[in-house]
């Protein structure tokens, strides 16, 4: 095995961790200031992913703006969900076991949604990068979609960290997350930060699903998979914390991809799941576990 | 400044306060004294909405403010600094302090207030990018005051600043209090069980005892009366 190899297989698994840290940064925020695990979030990939095929594809937008439309059509569905479903359930303030079955009641709804109006055929999208990048003398090459992925992930996990450390929103965010009821106090309109929550996780979601689409066909149940993946990201890095949620997605996927590199295929999930297992063992709070804070 | 008119307040079905009337007058310092389960942090909870009185009336600069919202206080000039201090363990101390003016948008407003709290408590200055759950019990007590100075409130309530500090610490709060009236002339109204210390530097105080007022008087006159010495001064 060479060297050029292994180089591209790890940046492989950059790119699926940085797919897993969109995601499960979506997860670890709406965990940290609502106390909800979303069950539907991997259906918001998949809508997301839906929403720009339907651009493209169907409506023959270029790219650029099909996949703006899709980032928008998908908050739009996050703004309609949260204050249509998940708002009446904050009303009642100590939600215990509700947003797990609503949640999983709405990842239903989304996927026969999906299956009823779009198919049960995957579809596809073009790459939006259709080129091949070569690196040191040809020894390292990546396709233009993946360098797109990591670039665009960075991208807006860097707006997501400026945004929760830096502005006035972000300190509402955290404020709400560490005591809402004080932050009520000082004029927080706790309601609406919830809803801007979960539409900036819904919308993580909705980006990673657009951005993998063109790699992955596009189909109704593609939301499952990743939203398990995304969860266990989470968990290892530490649920609640953003940061531990884009560092466990890393380490995830890097994992997953040396382990078909030098396992199998079938052996990658094994891997995560593993690693997973053992961090629960070794620190239950996963690495940036701390009171469940943003 | 602040009239508060026999009001009742209930947990549940249980009736926690009686009738209870106070005043606050402009500049002043008023004390609520009383034993545990007196009820004086839930009248501060129901000046605040925070658990709405049953009856009676509410008036801050003659206006009712029953019905008002506990997140409309700042905006009305009231600052709450809650026992226990509320603060955002995991947020740095200037963001706490941020915080405190949420309502503002006035960004050269909110830095000439966070340096005038920096200019009390020099200790923030010093921390302020440090997280609020790592400070000391005196620290996060400075933070929580820094906080509710924020929007240059004209009154601020506060529940049991002393609670669980060094009297060096004590001390040192009570004289940024005393300065703030003096000299920004902030009103007051302080929950203490520290009843010595409070009467000390207070204007006027109440004694509450099972959810009513039992004694209320000039601080000077109450520190030395027989009665409250023998109950809450220990002499």
């Amino acid at each position: 095995m060479s060297v050029s190899y292994l180089t591209n297989q790890i940046l492989n698994g950059i790119v699926l961790g940085f797919s897993y840290a969109l995601v499960g940064a979506g997860l670890s925020l709406l965990w940290g200031t609502l106390k909800m695990i979303n069950l539907a979030h991997g259906d918001l990939y998949m809508m997301g992913a839906y929403f720009a095929w339907l651009a493209i594809r169907v409506g023959k937008i270029p790219i650029i703006p099909g996949i703006i439309i899709g980032v928008i059509c998908a908050a739009a569905l996050c703004l309609f969900i949260q204050i249509s479903t998940v708002r009446p359930l904050v009303r009642q303030g100590d939600f215990g076991m509700s947003p797990y079955i609503l949640t999983m009641g709405l990842s239903i709804l989304l996927q026969n949604t999906a299956l009823l109006v779009y198919g049960e055929r995957y579809q596809n999208i073009p790459y939006y990068l259709d080129k091949v990048y070569k690196f040191f003398n040809g020894s390292v090459t990546i396709s233009g979609q993946r360098l797109l992925i990591i670039v665009v992930s960075l991208v807006v996990i860097l707006f997501l960290m400026i945004i929760i450390k830096r502005t006035k929103l972000g300190r509402a965010i955290r404020a709400t997350a560490q005591d809402r009821e004080f932050a009520s106090m000082l004029g927080v309109n706790t309601k609406s930060v919830y809803t801007v929550t979960y539409v900036i996780s819904g919308s993580l979601a909705a980006i990673a699903g657009i951005m993998l689409a063109p790699i992955y066909s596009v189909n109704p149940w593609m939301g499952t998979a990743v939203q398990t993946k995304g969860l266990a990201c989470c968990v290892l890095g530490g649920l609640g914390s953003v940061e531990g949620a884009i560092v466990g997605g890393l380490i995830i996927g890097i994992a997953e991809s040396l382990s078909v590199t030098f396992l199998s295929k079938e052996w990658k999930d094994v891997v995560a799941y593993l690693i997973l297992i053992v961090m629960l063992w070794v620190k239950p709070s996963g690495i940036f576990g701390k009171r469940g804070a943003v | 400044m602040l009239k508060v008119k026999s009001i009742n307040a209930f947990y549940g079905d249980i009736q926690i306060l009686h009738n209870v009337s106070l005043e606050v007058g402009k500049g002043e310092i008023v004390t609520l004294l009383g034993s545990n389960g007196a009820g004086k942090t839930t009248t501060i909870k129901a000046i605040c909405n925070l658990n709405p009185a049953k009856s009676g009336e509410i008036l801050f600069l003659d206006k009712h403010i029953e019905k008002t919202p506990s997140y409309k206080f700042p905006h009305l000039g009231i600052s709450l600094v809650p026992e226990g201090r509320h603060l955002f363990p995991d947020m740095s101390v200037k963001d706490n302090l941020l915080m405190g003016a949420y309502g503002q948008n006035d960004k050269s407003a909110i830095n000439s207030a966070l340096e005038e709290v920096y200019d009390i408590f020099p200790r923030l200055k010093e921390r302020s990018s440090q997280q609020a759950g790592t400070l000391s019990g005196g620290e996060q007590q400075m933070c929580a005051i820094g906080r509710g100075l924020m929007i240059h409130p004209m009154l601020m309530i506060l529940d049991e600043p002393s609670l669980g500090l060094a009297p060096v610490i004590v001390d040192k709060i009570f004289d940024a209090l005393k300065l703030l009236q003096t000299r920004d002339n902030v009103t007051f109204l302080l929950i203490e069980q520290n009843a010595q210390l409070a009467l000390e530097c207070s204007n006027r105080a109440y004694v509450m005892e099972n959810g009513s007022i039992v004694i209320e008087g000039k601080a000077e006159e109450m520190l030395s009366s027989k009665e409250v010495q023998k109950a809450y001064l220990g002499l």
